[in-house]
């Protein structure tokens, strides 16, 4: 609403003034204006965007004739709302979140998918000796509500263990599996464990992707007033990110460094650690093959029946108008 | 006679007597919500950025026994909470006044505990002890003891000289004092704080299942909130207000029967 208000006040000004200003412009270097758009980043401003980051940095939005402002994000503040209100521009969510929200009416469309393996899984400490979702059954599993909870239900179903057969806690923290309250926990497989490991205990993960369950995460969505009104804008935008993760990810020593300046309280091991483990989910086979960030129907159809049987996904998702995948650049 | 037409009439007398005083607020609350609804049609506000009044209590009727089931147990660790943190309100209170040291040594340690960001300790209470009722019970008292104790505190020590110069004059005992004068200054003190502490407490327990619990209003709202389901969030923000408003009459009630002498209601 704000936007669309600061838009009609500055055209209202234009048009009074754009006489004034045209003799002026005339004698002015010909500089276009940057085109102003608003990102809003899923979580804090650490290496989980260092795309985003490093894109800004080097200047590939400028260089896109874009005026890019990155807003960080938190537990409390969902991208879909704020882009889906066409107060903000851009957002990134993973692809269970931006189903959920296309199913509750919000005018979404997905334009690219930077991690194709989505993070979400269960990790536990190796002296556990789990290492395949059947080694869960009577064993102690803590989870919070959420994406990476979805998907890993669908990952214990699609391996034929019960949720019965296993003792389920809600609880958050990686404190419970270092002090053995439990032997298991859903999360992120790329920090989580990275915690632990760092206060000196070994973990393994089970990522659902490995288990067959396809959802994508750090997916780049927009509104379809954007699609409409702005598409140019779109697609330098995703172009000029994609670069954000060449880069990123062939100087990761460099990218460590501007992603620490620019949050000094971040802990420069576990963000090095996340980086590389970050990278296998995005540098795929299909990367490599289609282009990195990109996707299809397919993946995004076979997301929505698994938050349709686990996920409690019950309103319309019409597949084919809530993605975009022509702005992705080809490999 | 107490016959059911006399009781029955009473009560319809007490009733047009109830809406005579407060109609304003009735008349205020009834425009304020067809202002939200036609607001929000007229709008044309999405459903998922505010949905319209008539939405969220179709919700609420239609999810009234998952939305109470979860409502009684908040409320249940809210109201021991509550008691919690008042015995250790009214203990501690106790304590200061017979013991000036206990008071200077201890006071900053409460204030320090008051400064505590509830939203920040409750991952904390739950890691500390697990994930039943106990960490609800502990935030909700953690966040209603510190109003409980400055009121009461003041309140003990509200009497007049000349009732001190009495109590001094008859030779009262401290244990005396504070049983017959002092426990009695310090009630309207108290209840202003508890009332206040009836809202926290249920916000307290609310904010601790935010952080680990299976049951709850506040694992309810998380949920909705992870389904992004705007009435749902609504409904449970709307049944959580309703409780701790009917939470605040029922201390208002209790205060209403132990300020019972005349003076005590005039403050």
């Amino acid at each position: 609403m704000r936007n669309i208000a600061t838009v009609k006040y500055t055209k209202k000004i234009g048009s009074t003034v754009a006489s004034a200003l045209a003799l002026a412009l005339a004698f002015a270097t010909p500089a276009l204006a940057n085109d102003k758009v608003v990102m809003r980043l899923p979580w804090i401003a650490n290496v989980q965007a260092a795309a985003y980051i490093i894109a800004f940095e080097k200047g590939f939005y400028r260089d896109a004739g874009l005026d890019v402002e990155i807003r960080p994000g938190s537990v409390q503040v969902n991208p879909n709302q704020l882009v889906a209100s066409g107060d903000e521009h851009f957002g990134a969510n993973d692809s269970p979140n931006i189903i959920t929200g296309v199913s509750r009416g919000m005018p979404l469309v997905a334009v690219a998918a930077c991690w194709q393996k989505h993070p979400g899984g269960l990790y536990m400490l190796e002296s556990s000796g789990i290492k395949a979702p059947k080694d869960l059954i009577g064993k102690r599993l803590a989870y919070d509500e959420g994406g990476p909870w979805t998907l890993i239900k669908a990952m214990l179903s699609k391996s034929g263990v019960k949720l019965d057969q296993i003792n389920t806690v809600n609880a958050s923290g990686n404190e419970v599996l270092m002090k053995g309250t439990v032997d298991a926990r859903s999360g992120f497989v790329i920090n989580g464990p990275v915690a632990i490991e760092l206060a000196g205990m070994k973990t393994t993960a089970m990522p659902a992707s490995d288990y067959g369950i396809s959802a994508a995460a750090e997916v780049i969505f927009t509104n379809k007033k954007m699609i409409a009104e702005k598409p140019d804008v779109v697609r330098r935008f995703v172009e000029a990110t994609v670069k954000g993760y060449k880069y990123a990810y062939s100087n990761r020593e460099e990218t460590l460094k501007i992603v620490l300046a620019n949050n000094p309280q971040l802990a420069a091991e576990q963000q090095r650690r996340q980086l590389d483990l970050q990278a296998g989910l995005i540098f795929t086979e299909r990367a490599a093959k289609q282009g990195l960030c990109s996707f299809d129907r397919q993946d995004v159809a076979s997301t929505v029946d698994v938050l349709r049987e686990f996920g409690g996904l019950t309103g319309q998702v019409d597949v084919d108008a809530m993605i975009n995948t022509s702005f992705v650049p080809a490999p | 006679m107490n016959t059911p037409s006399h009781l029955h009439n009473r009560f319809l007398t007490r009733a047009a007597l109830s809406l005579q005083e407060n109609w304003p607020s009735i008349a205020l609350f009834a425009l304020g919500l067809l202002i939200w609804q036609y607001a929000v049609a007229f709008l044309q506000i999405p459903q998922y950025l505010l949905p319209t009044p008539s939405e969220i209590f179709l919700r609420i009727w239609k999810e009234r026994w998952l939305l109470w089931s979860n409502l009684s147990i908040t409320m249940i660790a809210a109201i021991a909470g509550f008691f919690l943190g008042f015995l250790i309100a009214v203990g501690l209170g106790t304590l200061f006044v017979f013991s000036r040291t206990a008071a200077r040594a201890l006071m900053p340690w409460t204030i320090i505990i008051r400064t505590i960001p509830i939203l920040a300790i409750a991952p904390l209470m739950t890691i500390w002890l697990g994930f039943g009722i106990a960490p609800k019970i502990a935030v909700a008292a953690l966040a209603c003891f510190f109003p409980i104790l400055i009121n009461f505190y003041r309140g003990l020590g509200s009497i007049s000289r000349e009732i001190g110069e009495l109590l001094s004059l008859v030779n009262a005992s401290r244990v005396q004092g504070l049983i017959h004068v002092r426990i009695f200054a310090a009630m309207p003190f108290t209840f202003a704080a508890l009332k206040i502490s009836s809202g926290l407490a249920v916000v307290g327990a609310i904010v601790a299942e935010f952080t680990g619990a299976n049951l709850g209003i506040g694992t309810l709202i998380v949920t909705a909130g992870y389904q992004q389901d705007a009435v749902m969030l609504f409904a449970g923000i709307i049944v959580s207000c309703i409780a701790s408003v009917l939470f605040y009459y029922v201390v208002v009630a209790a205060e209403k029967l132990c300020l019972y002498w005349p003076e005590a209601r005039m403050g």
